[in-house]
């Protein structure tokens, strides 16, 4: 049987990842990954860095990597910055360098090593405040971040609204393009092993939740409900987040794709 | 001309430091070489020192994987300085390469689960937690065959019991069960017939005049009793077949150490000392706990270093107050951040009951780890109904399901693995197995109904013969019902 026809990647209405009047504008966007331990979100997160950087994702779309000797498409390169609390700076370095993208068009902040060790018994607002000093401001950057919800869980009596107000909402404002990658199993089977209404599950709620409503994308990595299926790995639905695309002619276009990824690479297909 | 007994021992098996093997002048024993007990030991010999093929193989054997070109390359003698921490990983018994991926692995001391790995192993740099459902103890069997499997490994590359420097692989046990070094399993030797028949072997192989007036070149069993000629053939054809095999072998030779098998009705003798295995207190603050697990790491330079952490969260070792997320997760963050740094000899291992977790505790902990597997006991009636479906064979009883939810590298790349009943495990003496699992067929209960089914087929027909002749709708009730398929159905 013969596999179904490989889709691109696509976003927007214009038929983009990143449409160019939000990279060149000024404002101050937010994009939202969310995904689980079962289908892990590298290959989205690489293909979204490759984007910013190479003006498309090659890896993912065959029709763009066609495309990849026209000019137009190498023109985007702003700084991107990559800043993980779960791996280390080896990890993303091996990840990018394996797409061919040159080590210089990036930065990667490590949160994992030795966070424990230097913030140990140091009040939050500092923790807060000597992480989002790590980021230059940039209007023209993007940053991606990768499980700030850790926090809530590193930090002892941290809130979401702390979070939000004092890490995340200042982080955006230093960059023209935020992306978001959070893990989003704790509201995995909620009908056989539901959440307690302790007050860590309360935050780390309100954290998810606020986080929907201040993007303008999410994209929702997910496995099949049936289980493993050996060519299909899981399906990535895309839909608006709670904020509205302001200034922008273009409209978020709400998607379900299929997808398979094995030895290192993806390929998208429509459900 | 001696005048020594008949029993006495020539030299004994153990030769005195310093001893080269030597053979009896003019009797050439095939395999009766004496091995020298302490290599590094060699320079004080006088004179040229001649190394018989039997020191330089015990040499492959202590320390250097895969065969003999670095021993016997090597000068005698010289111990691993501290300027040699490369070739200490290189030559690692227990390190090769993940036949899946671009990275080393280690054995989990398990060698079923290395396979559910998929590696081999577990890559450097990688985490494992070991979940378990109920309140069965399965997780801390597989934490002390991880540790006594480094224990292993250490003693392989010729540590001493003085010596830091010595030895490849360090344990760091993240416990306040200060005996879990002596509840190690030992190296399994075999049944107890096989022990008691290499005793009798050892004991004869030692140089003692009688023994050597016994010594002749044919096999023991042909000195135990009379055997018919025929036998003498058969031994012969398996001894082509052993030698054809031992050629065939290649590349599996090469890491003959990696992966051992281990008895948990024995304990490891000796018992690990501290220069093998460090503990460290779980009531301490976590940044405290953090720089001692730094400290140890940067203590045993160029060894693999195996952290282990059994039954996290015990109520008994871990304080209420571990509980919250700020402590576990912060404690496991950190761990994790340690073992990315030193990510080119370094593993971690946990075990936890996930029934003293509440979901969000459990999460946030499988979140930091690379590999997850969970096990999942068989409830009470599921393993009566094994024990009667196995009944002539016990040993093919399990005793759950393991369930795999993360696998390292591939996991993080993005592929979907998470595996569910496809695999089952069964705790026994000599290896903790892991199978595919599949439903066994209740031949016992199918047998009965049949011949339940069949007794009624022929009461009825009987009644029927007695009173009307229904022959043929009888048989045809009764005919299907004697195939296996239609009472599975």
């Amino acid at each position: 049987m013969s596999l179904p026809q490989r889709q691109d990647l696509t976003l927007f209405s214009d038929q983009s990842v990143l449409p160019r009047e939000l990279l060149n504008g000024d404002g101050h966007h937010m994009f939202l990954v969310t995904s689980t331990m079962a289908t892990q979100p590298l290959w989205l997160l690489t293909a979204l860095i490759e984007t910013k950087i190479k003006g498309a994702p090659l890896s993912l779309n065959g029709s763009a990597a066609r495309r990849s000797e026209n000019p137009a498409t190498q023109e985007m390169k702003t700084p991107v910055v990559v800043a993980s609390f779960l791996h280390e700076h080896s990890f993303y370095h091996q990840a990018l360098q394996k797409l061919r993208i040159n080590a210089n068009a990036y930065k990667v902040v490590d949160l994992l090593t030795g966070f424990v060790q230097k913030c140990g018994g140091k009040p939050r607002d500092v923790v807060l405040k000597e992480l989002l000093e790590q980021f230059t401001p940039d209007s023209q950057s993007t940053i991606l971040i990768e499980q700030p919800e850790l926090l809530l869980s590193l930090l002892d009596g941290l809130t979401s609204d702390e979070l939000n107000q004092k890490f995340l909402q200042p982080l955006r404002k230093k960059c023209n393009l935020l992306i978001v990658s959070s893990s989003i199993d704790l509201f995995q089977d909620n009908e056989n092993d539901p959440l307690d209404g302790s007050r860590g599950a309360v935050e780390y709620t309100r954290f998810i939740s606020s986080l929907i409503y201040t993007s303008i994308v999410v994209m929702n990595l997910r496995s099949l409900e049936t289980g493993r299926a050996k060519d299909v790995t899981g399906s990535l639905m895309i839909s608006r987040g709670g904020q509205a695309p302001a200034g922008l002619s273009v409209h978020v276009v709400e998607n379900e794709y299929l997808y398979l990824t094995e030895k290192e690479s993806t390929r998208l297909f429509y459900r | 001309m001696s005048f020594r007994k008949r029993g006495e021992i020539l030299n004994g098996a153990r030769a005195p430091p310093g001893a080269v093997s030597r053979s009896i002048p003019g009797r050439t024993i095939p395999g009766r070489t004496i091995p020298s007990r302490d290599a590094n030991a060699m320079p004080n010999v006088r004179g040229p020192s001649q190394v018989t093929p039997s020191l330089s193989g015990r040499m492959a054997s202590m320390n250097i994987r895969g065969g003999s070109s670095a021993s016997t390359n090597a000068p005698q003698g010289i111990e691993h300085g501290a300027g040699d921490v490369s070739n200490v990983m290189s030559n690692h018994p227990g390190i090769r390469p993940s036949p899946v991926s671009a990275t080393f692995a280690t054995s989990t001391g398990s060698s079923d689960l290395d396979k559910v790995l998929t590696h081999i192993g577990l890559p450097l740099g990688n985490s494992i937690l070991v979940e378990e459902q109920g309140t069965t103890e399965f997780n801390s069997i597989l934490a002390k065959l991880f540790v006594a499997q480094g224990i292993v490994h250490n003693r392989l590359g010729g540590s001493s019991n003085t010596s830091k420097e010595s030895g490849n692989t360090h344990a760091i046990v993240i416990s306040l069960n200060q005996m879990f070094g002596k509840e190690l399993p030992g190296v399994y030797k075999g049944s107890r017939k096989d022990v008691k028949k290499q005793q009798i072997s050892d004991e004869q192989s030692k140089i003692s005049v009688q023994n050597l007036m016994e010594q002749k070149n044919t096999p023991q069993r042909y000195k135990d009793f009379k055997i018919a000629w025929k036998y003498k053939l058969a031994d012969e054809q398996k001894e082509k077949i052993d030698a054809k095999n031992m050629s065939q072998k290649g590349d599996n030779d090469e890491y003959n150490d990696y992966s051992h098998q281990f008895d948990i009705t024995s304990r490891m003798m000796p018992a690990p000392t501290n220069t093998e295995i460090s503990f460290v207190s779980p009531n301490l603050p976590v940044t405290t706990i953090l720089s001692q697990v730094e400290q140890i790491i940067k203590n045993q330079p160029g060894k693999l270093i195996r952290i282990v952490i059994p039954s996290f969260l015990h109520p008994a070792m871990y304080p209420p107050s571990s509980f919250r997320t700020s402590s576990s997760i912060a404690l496991m963050h950190g761990l994790r951040s340690i073992n990315k740094l030193h990510d080119d000899r370094c593993v971690i291992f946990a075990s936890v009951s996930t029934d003293i977790l509440n979901k969000l505790l459990r999460i946030q902990i499988q979140n930091i780890f690379d590999a997850i597997v969970n096990l999942e006991p068989f409830p009470q009636d599921m393993l009566q109904f094994l024990e009667r479906i196995y009944k002539s064979q016990p040993n093919k009883v399990q005793h759950g399901l393991l369930h795999v939810l993360k696998l390292p590298v591939f996991s993080e790349r993005g592929e979907m693995q998470v595996k569910k009943s496809e695999w089952a495990f069964r705790n026994g003496r000599k290896k903790f197995e892991i199978d595919e699992w599949s439903i066994p067929v209740d031949d016992v209960e199918s047998g009965d109904s049949s011949n339940k089914q069949n007794s009624d087929g022929a009461s009825s027909k009987h009644t029927h013969d007695d009173g009307h002749n229904h022959d043929k709708p009888t048989s045809d009730a009764t005919a299907p019902k004697n195939t296996k398929i239609s009472l599975e159905y």
